[in-house]
């Protein structure tokens, strides 16, 4: 190797970097020595060299360690067929979710059978799912359409949701005859809620909490200049909406209505030094957002 | 890799791939969630990572969350976009480790996730191909165009400071 004007300030790079063999490292030596300009170059790539700074630790270290248990979960998902999403709770929170989904599939089915063995019954806006299944009811026959647990309180619901028009309830079905169209209403649909805080995650035990819910808002730099503000409401109730709709290949707009934001909700319920924290993440089309709230409830 | 394995590389590396990513991003909560995005994934796949690879599998995964990001928000922009901006650099300058660390915020993403592995991880060239995606040598040309930028930046900055005294 020869070392010149030309090309010394790249083999002092070379020999920064260790690239160099032993004897042509005492030749970059040799050659720093007997060049001032060489000798200064060296001094500045010394200066290049980053040091961390080892008192920098990440936050909440706690957060991420892991119990096998917790994994037991994520099993409920898959058994009842959920491919690319997974949801992963306490044992708590799955009794809960299940218990949810008995419930919602309890009230949907004697809803539908009613139904479907009687034609004429009609139903009334409220217990309808919403404007998703937006249409005209012809003047013998219509259907009931009982959506999940939460649409059975309208009260609970957002009235700013927009109405799509939809197709038929998971397990519904549908005789050749029988042109199911509901009348346009105006209830309604359940809404997703998200809660988010302002807070920095250390300070989540301080979450605020209004009116039984947890309320808050963030314009947070994940979400900037891609949604103006992302201001859901969540419940893990609306989880379990959603975990049913996407189980069923023929409610899968129905997924997408409850959840026209959010492409993928994940929730894990978490406890640490005995204090249970909710990390709730929500994905959307452009973002991905991670909250860890102390609690989590339905309004 | 088992569980326990699992939180042995939580306790050992969590804040040395937090320090990296924080370093690159300059966000806290954005790198927060990258990590945890990162060890969230690594348990998802736990049973298929060895052990000994884990480190690097961590590294990998929080980088390519990371560029991900910095993709969408665009928070990071490329020393093209910077080198206008040069001229700036002096009126803030208060010492070497601050001057070094504006350089590094002007480098692309980059060539500023290979430096930092290499300095801050020590890693060679082949590891940080591993992690980043990149060749063996094309790591080795953005560390050494890494290593020009930064010192010409001080270079310059010290010149027209000396030059102003």
């Amino acid at each position: 190797m020869e070392i010149n004007k030309e090309n010394y300030r790249e083999v002092l790079i070379s020999y920064l970097e260790k690239e160099l063999s032993p004897a042509e490292e005492a030749m970059v030596e040799r050659y720093i020595q007997e060049n001032g300009a060489a000798s200064r170059e060296w001094e500045m790539l010394n200066l290049t060299r980053l040091k961390p700074d080892m008192t920098v630790k990440f936050p909440n270290k706690q957060l991420l360690f892991r119990k096998e248990a917790e994994d037991v979960v994520a099993a409920a998902p898959k058994v009842i067929g959920l491919r690319n999403t997974i949801y992963r709770f306490s044992a708590i929170a799955i009794a809960a979710s299940l218990l949810a989904f008995a419930v919602i599939m309890y009230m949907n089915r004697p809803a539908n059978t009613v139904a479907d063995l009687h034609p004429n019954t009609k139903t009334t806006p409220e217990k309808q799912l919403g404007s998703n299944r937006a249409g005209q009811t012809t003047a013998d026959n219509s259907t009931s359409n009982e959506g999940p647990k939460a649409n059975m309180n309208p009260g609970t619901i957002a009235p700013e949701t927009k109405s799509t028009p939809k197709g038929n309830l998971p397990g519904k079905t549908k005789k050749d005859n029988n042109k199911i169209q509901n009348p346009p209403v105006n209830t309604p649909k359940p809404t997703i809620i998200i809660v988010e805080h302002p807070q920095p995650k250390d300070e989540m035990a301080t979450l605020p909490t209004t009116g039984g819910k947890i309320q808050g808002s963030e314009e947070g730099n994940e979400i900037n200049g891609q949604l103006p503000q992302l201001k859901i409401n969540h419940t893990v109730a609306t989880v379990a909406q959603k975990q049913k709709a996407e189980t069923d290949t023929e409610d899968k707009s129905l997924a997408e209505n409850l959840f026209d934001l959010a492409k993928k909700v994940s929730l894990k319920k978490k406890t640490i030094n005995k204090q249970t924290y909710y990390a709730l993440s929500i994905e959307t089309n452009n973002v991905k957002v991670n909250k860890t709230f102390k609690s989590l409830t339905e309004q | 890799m088992n569980e326990k394995e699992y939180n042995i590389l939580v306790e050992n590396q969590a804040d040395a791939v937090y320090r990296f990513i924080l370093k690159c991003t300059k966000h806290e909560e954005d790198a927060q969630d990258v990590v945890q995005d990162a060890f969230e994934k690594i348990w998802m796949n736990r049973q298929n990572i060895h052990n000994e690879k884990a480190k690097s599998y961590l590294f990998s995964t929080a980088y390519h969350t990371m560029i991900d990001k910095i993709r969408k928000v665009k928070r990071i922009t490329s020393l093209e976009e910077h080198h206008e901006d040069m001229h700036f650099y002096t009126e803030e300058y208060t010492g070497t480790g601050e001057m070094i660390e504006r350089a590094l915020n002007q480098l692309p993403a980059d060539q500023k996730s290979v430096i930092v592995l290499r300095d801050y991880e020590g890693y060679a060239y082949n590891e940080i191909g591993d992690i980043t995606g990149l060749s063996e040598s094309q790591v080795k040309v953005y560390i050494h165009r890494a290593r020009t930028f930064l010192k010409n930046y001080i270079e310059k900055t010290e010149n027209y400071v000396h030059g102003n005294k």
